[in-house]
C-alpha cells in the first residue's frame, strides 16, 4: 500500500476494485465503512454484491477480466470533462500525451459495450473519484489475478497519477495483501529478481555487496524462476529438486492436476509445514515447522508496517522455528549460518537493506511496529509513500489496452467461472478449516449462481452439481444468489473436496506470472 | 468506614496474595489495559479493562475432561484461590448474572469452583466510557451489594472501603495497619457526592431508558435489526467482550488415545448457533440471529430472571468492529418505528 | 495464566493482539486496544487464531518418505537425508535444477535465510513465493 490503512476513514472518497473487503481484510472493510457513515462515497466496482455495495454511491458490475476497458473508461471521462489534476500531470509525470492518446478510443459508450456497464455508472464513478481530494484506491486479487494482472495495475496507478491522488494522506494506490507477510517475503527478497528492499539480483554492486556480506561468490546475476515456471520446468524434467516451506501448490496454484504431475516428476520434494496437506503428501522430505505462536521474529503488513511476533509458547512436538531448520540444513551443506536469535537475522537485514535499515530488534521491543522505508535508527518510518517525488522521480504513465480474458465463455462452456475467499476461511483452509467455530460456520465448498442461470440449468438451491473446465470437474452444491450476476459463477478455493483449482486456468501474466484464477469458462451439468 | 491510602493498596493485595492469585487491571508498556495478575504491571485505578473478570471465571478456551484410553474420565475444575481486583459495578453485576446462569437448572462444576474461590473487589467508577448506561440500568457505577469489598476514590490518594461480606471483612482484618478510619456520616457523604458528581458525566445523546422500555415490550421495529445486520461484520467480538455473555461450544479431540472436551466461547450471531442438525435454522437469516441476541438480553431475561441481560458496560460498541453493540441497536431502536 | 504480544497470522491486516496462556498451552485472544490497525477489535479469525495451534494433526516430527509411505525419522537423520539429496541433486545436475518455495506465513527472518539460503549458498535465483496465489 501507497497509505495506511488508518488513512481510510478519514477519506472523501473510496474506489474499490477487485476486492471484496470487508471478508477478506475486515479491519479496512470497517473503516470503510466508518468513512461511508462520515459521507465519504464509495465506489465498488465487482460483479458480485459485496458487502460494501451497501454504503456505496456506484456499484459497477464489469464483465470479469475487463478492468482495463473500465478503468479507461473513467479516465476518458475525467480527461474529457477535463477534470485531472493538470499541475500534479505536468510537474510529477510524463509521458502523459500518450495516456491521453490511448483512453481517447474508451468513450463511456465504447467501455460499455466492452464492460457491460451502463455509460452513467462509468461518468458518475469518474466524477465522483476525480473531483473529491482524498480519493483512495483499494484493490485486491480481483486486479491481480489476470493474464493482464500487471497492466490492471499500471492502469489503477494511471488512474491515480491523472488526478493527483498519490503522495498524500488518505489517497494513494492500495493494493490489500491477502497473507499477513506476502508483503514482509517479497521484502525479503522471496522473488526471482530482487534481494531483499527490492534490490535487483541484476544490479553488480548489490550482488557484491551481498557476496561480501554473506563471504561468498558466483551469486547469479540473473533473474531466477518464478512459482508458475518451476512447477512448468518441474513438469518437464528440467527441476529435479524442490524445497517448499509453508506453502500448499496442490491446492492455491491453478490447475491441479498439472501441479501434482509436476511434483511427482521431482526427484526430491522436501516440505516444511505445520500440518499435513495436499503437498506434504507427495513430498520426500516432511519438516515440521511452528506456528505463529512458537516463534520470535517480525511481519510486515500490507501497509508495510514490520511488527513484532512474539513466542508464547515452546514448540509443539518436535517442531522448530522455521529459521532453525534453514540454518541446520545450511550447516550440512558447508555454509556455516549461525544466529543465537532472530534479532540476530534482523540486524543483518538492517545493514544489507536501506529501507529496513532503521527497523532494528531493539527498536520493535515496544510499541506496535514501524512502517518501511525507514533508513536509519532516528527516523520514524513512512505511513504514505511519494510525498513530494516518486521514487524513480517522475511519474511514468503506462497506457495498456484493454485485452479479453484467455479463456472466454463459448458455446461449450457457456459460464464464467471465478474464485475466491469466504469471511470464514482463509487460504487453503489448512488452519481455519481445523478451528471449530469457523469450520463450522461453513464446513463445505459451494458454487454462487444467479437464480437466472440457475433457472435455466434446472437446479435448485443446495442441489449437487457437476462444475467443469476444459481442465476438469468436481462436484459441488449450489448457493443461489442474486448477489452474483446472470452468467458468473463463483467458488472458494479452501476446501479440498472439491478442488476449484482443478478448475481453474493456467493462462497467466507474461510479466507477473500471476495465473488467471478470476475468469474461465465453465458449464454445470446435473448430476446423474 | 475504612479508608486506605493509594500507596497502602499494593502492599495489602501483595499480603492477600500470599495464598492466592491477585488479578486486577494491568496498564502495560504498550499502554493496553488487560486484566492481569500484579505482579505484571501496574494496578490501572481509572479505566476497566476491555475483557472483564470473565476471562478468569469463565475462559475462552476450559478443558472440561479428559477420557483416558482404559476409560478413565479424569475432570479437574479449577481451585486457586484468587482475588479479583478493581471490578467495575457493572462487571460485579455482570458475576451475579452468570451464577444465575451456571446454576439455574445445573450446578457448573467448572464455574462454581472458579467462583467461589474468588473474593471480589469493586472499584466504584468515576469516570464511564461514552458508551455506557449503568446508570439507566441501575448497575452502576456504584454497588449496594453482590460484592466483598467495595472501594470508593473519594479523592485523589484514598480510597474508602465499603465491607459487603465476611470474607471481605477477612480481608482487611489481615492488613489492619494499613487501614484508617473516617467516620461514617462524613465518609458516607463524600461518596454521595462523588456518585452524584459521577452521575453527571454521562453520556445523555441516546434514551436507553426509552429503549429497553421498547424492548421489554417487544416493539422494536423489525426493521431494527435488518439495518443493524448490514452494519454488523460478524466478528464475534461484542459476545466475547460481554460480561453477561454465557454461550459456549463443546468441542472434542483425540489425541494419542485421549479424549479431550473443551468448551469455548460462542456468540448467538453465528449461524452454526442455532442451525439444528437437520440442517434447518429458525434463525436463517443474520437479522433474526441479531434480534434474537437483543430480544435474549432485552427482552426475555427480564420476563424470565428479572435481570436485564446487560449491564451497560459500553463495551459491546467500542470494542465492535464498525463500532455499534448496544449503544447503535438503542440509537436505532429509538428511531426507527 | 500469561500474556504475549504478538501479530494475527492471518491477513495482511496485521493485528496487535495478546496470546493468553497457561501451562505451555493457549487459551485466548485479546485484541490490543492501542495497536493502530486492531484498535481493541478483530475479526473472527483473529479472536480464534490460538485454536489451530493445539490441534491433533500438527506436524511433530520429521518424515521420510521409505517405500512409498512417510516414516518418522529424527531430525538429524531428516536434515542428513535433506542436505545428501539436494548436494546430489546439484552435482547430478546443475545448481538450477533445484528450485525454493518461500512463504508469505513466516517470519522476515526466515524468509531472509530461505533466500540466503538459496542465493548464497545454492548461487540459485530460483526462489519465489505465492504473492500471486
Amino acid at each position: 500500500m501507497t497509505n495506511s490503512i488508518n488513512e481510510f476513514q478519514n477519506a472523501e472518497c473510496i474506489f474499490v476494485i477487485g476486492s471484496n473487503t470487508t471478508e477478506q481484510h475486515p479491519e479496512i472493510g470497517a473503516r470503510i465503512i466508518e468513512a461511508a457513515k462520515k459521507g465519504a462515497k464509495i465506489i465498488v466496482c465487482d460483479a458480485r454484491s459485496i458487502r460494501l455495495v451497501k454504503y456505496a454511491a456506484v456499484h459497477i458490475k464489469q464483465r470479469n477480466g475487463t478492468d482495463i476497458a473500465l478503468l479507461n473508461g473513467i479516465m476518458n471521462v475525467i480527461i474529457q470533462e477535463d477534470l485531472y489534476d493538470k499541475q500534479f500531470v505536468a510537474e510529477r509525470t510524463e509521458n502523459f500525451d500518450a495516456l491521453k492518446t490511448l483512453v481517447a478510443k474508451y468513450t463511456p459508450e465504447y467501455v460499455s459495450k466492452i464492460t457491460g456497464v451502463p455509460a452513467d455508472d462509468i461518468i458518475k464513478a469518474a466524477r465522483i473519484y476525480a473531483t473529491h481530494k482524498k480519493s483512495m484506491i483499494a484493490y485486491a486479487m480481483g486486479i491481480t489475478q489476470h493474464i493482464c494482472g500487471v497492466d490492471n495495475v499500471k492502469t489503477v496507478a494511471n488512474l491515480a497519477m491523472l488526478t493527483g491522488h498519490v503522495g498524500m494522506e488518505s489517497t494513494g494506490v492500495n493494493p490489500l495483501r491477502g497473507q499477513n507477510n506476502v508483503q514482509g517475503a517479497c521484502d525479503m527478497g522471496g522473488l526471482p529478481n530482487v534481494f531483499t528492499g527490492y534490490q535487483k539480483v541484476t544490479d553488480e554492486p548489490v550482488c557484491q555487496k551481498f557476496e561480501k556480506a554473506w563471504g561468498v561468490t558466483g551469486i547469479p546475476r540473473k533473474v531466477g524462476k518464478t512459482v508458475t515456471d518451476m512447477l512448468a520446468m518441474a513438469h518437464k524434467g528440467e527441476l529435479k529438486a524442490l524445497y517448499i516451506m509453508g506453502e500448499n501448490p496442490m491446492m492455491s496454484d491453478p490447475d491441479t492436476k498439472h501441479v501434482e504431475d509436476a511434483l511427482k516428476h521431482l526427484e526430491l520434494l522436501i516440505v516444511q509445514d505445520i500440518f499435513p496437506n495436499e503437498t506434504t503428501a507427495l513430498a520426500h522430505v516432511v519438516l515440521p515447522g511452528c506456528t505463529f505462536a512458537e516463534k520470535d521474529g517480525t511481519f510486515s503488513n500490507t501497509e508495510r508496517r514490520v511488527s513484532r511476533v512474539r513466542k508464547a509458547i515452546e514448540p509443539i512436538g518436535e517442531s522448530r522455528q522455521d529459521w532453525q531448520i534453514i540454518c541446520d540444513l545450511a550447516q550440512r551443506l558447508g555454509y556455516p549460518m549461525k544466529y543465537s536469535s532472530w534479532a540476530d537475522i534482523l540486524r543483518e537485514i538492517n545493514e544489507l537493506t536501506p529501507s529496513y535499515a532503521g527497523i532494528t530488534p531493539e527498536r520493535l521491543e515496544t510499541g506496535f511496529g514501524i512502517q518501511w522505508p525507514c533508513p536509519n535508527k532516528d527516523h520514524p518510518g513512512t505511513p504514505y509513500l511519494h510525498k513530494g517525488k516518486f521514487t524513480k522521480g517522475l511519474g511514468t504513465f503506462v497506457p495498456c489496452e484493454h485485452i479479453e480474458p484467455n479463456e472466454v465463455p463459448d458455446a461449450e462452456y457457456p459460464l464464467t467461472l471465478t474464485t475466491g475467499r469466504v469471511y470464514w476461511h482463509y487460504h487453503t483452509g489448512s488452519m481455519t478449516r481445523r478451528t471449530n467455530l469457523l469450520e463450522r460456520e461453513c464446513n463445505q465448498n459451494f458454487v454462487e449462481i444467479h437464480p437466472d442461470t440457475a433457472k435455466s440449468l434446472n437446479v435448485r438451491n443446495g442441489e449437487t452439481v457437476i462444475v467443469e473446465t476444459r481442465r476438469g470437474s468436481i462436484e459441488i452444491p449450489t448457493k443461489i444468489t442474486d448477489e452474483i450476476v446472470p452468467g458468473l459463477i463463483f467458488v472458494p478455493f479452501h476446501f479440498t473436496e472439491a478442488k476449484v483449482n482443478l478448475l481453474t486456468n493456467p493462462a497467466h501474466d507474461p510479466v507477473g506470472k500471476i495465473p488467471e484464477y478470476k475468469v474461465c469458462a465453465a458449464r454445470i451439468r446435473k448430476k446423474g | 468506614m475504612k479508608l486506605i491510602r493509594k500507596q497502602n493498596i499494593l502492599p495489602w493485595l501483595q499480603s492477600l496474595g500470599q495464598d492466592r492469585e491477585v488479578w486486577a487491571p494491568i496498564l502495560n508498556g504498550n499502554g493496553d489495559l488487560l486484566f492481569q495478575q500484579i505482579h505484571e504491571g501496574p494496578i490501572c485505578y481509572d479505566l476497566k479493562p476491555m475483557i472483564s473478570c470473565r476471562r478468569i471465571l469463565f475462559p475462552q478456551e476450559e478443558k472440561l475432561f479428559e477420557v483416558q484410553t482404559d476409560g478413565t474420565i479424569i475432570a479437574k475444575p479449577d481451585t486457586t484461590k484468587r482475588v479479583l481486583f478493581g471490578i467495575r459495578s457493572c462487571d460485579a453485576k455482570a458475576i451475579v448474572f452468570t451464577d444465575m446462569f451456571f446454576s439455574k437448572n445445573f450446578q457448573d462444576a467448572y464455574y462454581e469452583s472458579r467462583r467461589k474461590n474468588a473474593l471480589l473487589i469493586t472499584l466504584s467508577c468515576h469516570d464511564p466510557m461514552p458508551t455506557c448506561w449503568c446508570n439507566t440500568l441501575g448497575t452502576g457505577p456504584f454497588l449496594d451489594k453482590d460484592f466483598d469489598l467495595q472501594l470508593y476514590p473519594v479523592q485523589e490518594d484514598a480510597f474508602l472501603i465499603a465491607i459487603g461480606s465476611d470474607a471481605g471483612k477477612s480481608a482487611l482484618e489481615a492488613s489492619a495497619s494499613l487501614f484508617e478510619e473516617m467516620p461514617d456520616l462524613q465518609a458516607k457523604a463524600r461518596i454521595e457526592a462523588l456518585k452524584d458528581a459521577t452521575l453527571l458525566k454521562f453520556a445523555k445523546n441516546i434514551d436507553f431508558a426509552q429503549a429497553l422500555e421498547l424492548a421489554k415490550e417487544r416493539k422494536i421495529s423489525p426493521k431494527v435489526y435488518d439495518k443493524y445486520s448490514e452494519e454488523c461484520l460478524a466478528c464475534g467480538g461484542c459476545a466475547f467482550v460481554c460480561p453477561t455473555c454465557t454461550c459456549f461450544d463443546v468441542r472434542e479431540f483425540t489425541e494419542t488415545g485421549i479424549i479431550t472436551r473443551c468448551r469455548q466461547w460462542e456468540n448467538c450471531f453465528f449461524e452454526g448457533f442455532t442451525k439444528e442438525a437437520s440442517g434447518h435454522n429458525p434463525r436463517r437469516r443474520f437479522a433474526d440471529r441479531i434480534a434474537r441476541r437483543f430480544e435474549h438480553k432485552l427482552t426475555f431475561e427480564p420476563k424470565n430472571n428479572h435481570m436485564v441481560g446487560c449491564t451497560g458496560c459500553g463495551r459491546c460498541t467500542i470494542y465492535c468492529i464498525t463500532k455499534i453493540g448496544m449503544h447503535r441497536f438503542a440509537e436505532l431502536a429509538t428511531t426507527i418505528k | 495464566m500469561s500474556t504475549v504480544l504478538t501479530t494475527c497470522p492471518y491477513c495482511g491486516c496485521g493485528c496487535g493482539f495478546y496470546l493468553h496462556t497457561e501451562h505451555n498451552k493457549l487459551v485466548g485472544v485479546t485484541p490490543s486496544q492501542e495497536h493502530p490497525v486492531s484498535r481493541g477489535t478483530l475479526c473472527v479469525k483473529g479472536w480464534n487464531a490460538h485454536e489451530m495451534v493445539h490441534h491433533p494433526e500438527r506436524l511433530k516430527y520429521p518424515m521420510i518418505r521409505e517405500n512409498g509411505v512417510l516414516r518418522r525419522a529424527s531430525w538429524e537423520e531428516a536434515l542428513d537425508f535433506t542436505a545428501r539429496k539436494l548436494q546430489e541433486i546439484r552435482d547430478k545436475y546443475t545448481t538450477e535444477s533445484i528450485g525454493f518455495f518461500t512463504s508469505a506465513k513466516v517470519t522476515n527472518e526466515e524468509n531472509y535465510v530461505m533466500m540466503k539460503l538459496a542465493r548464497g549458498v545454492f548461487l540459485n535465483s530460483n526462489i519465489d513465493h505465492c504473492a500471486r496465489l
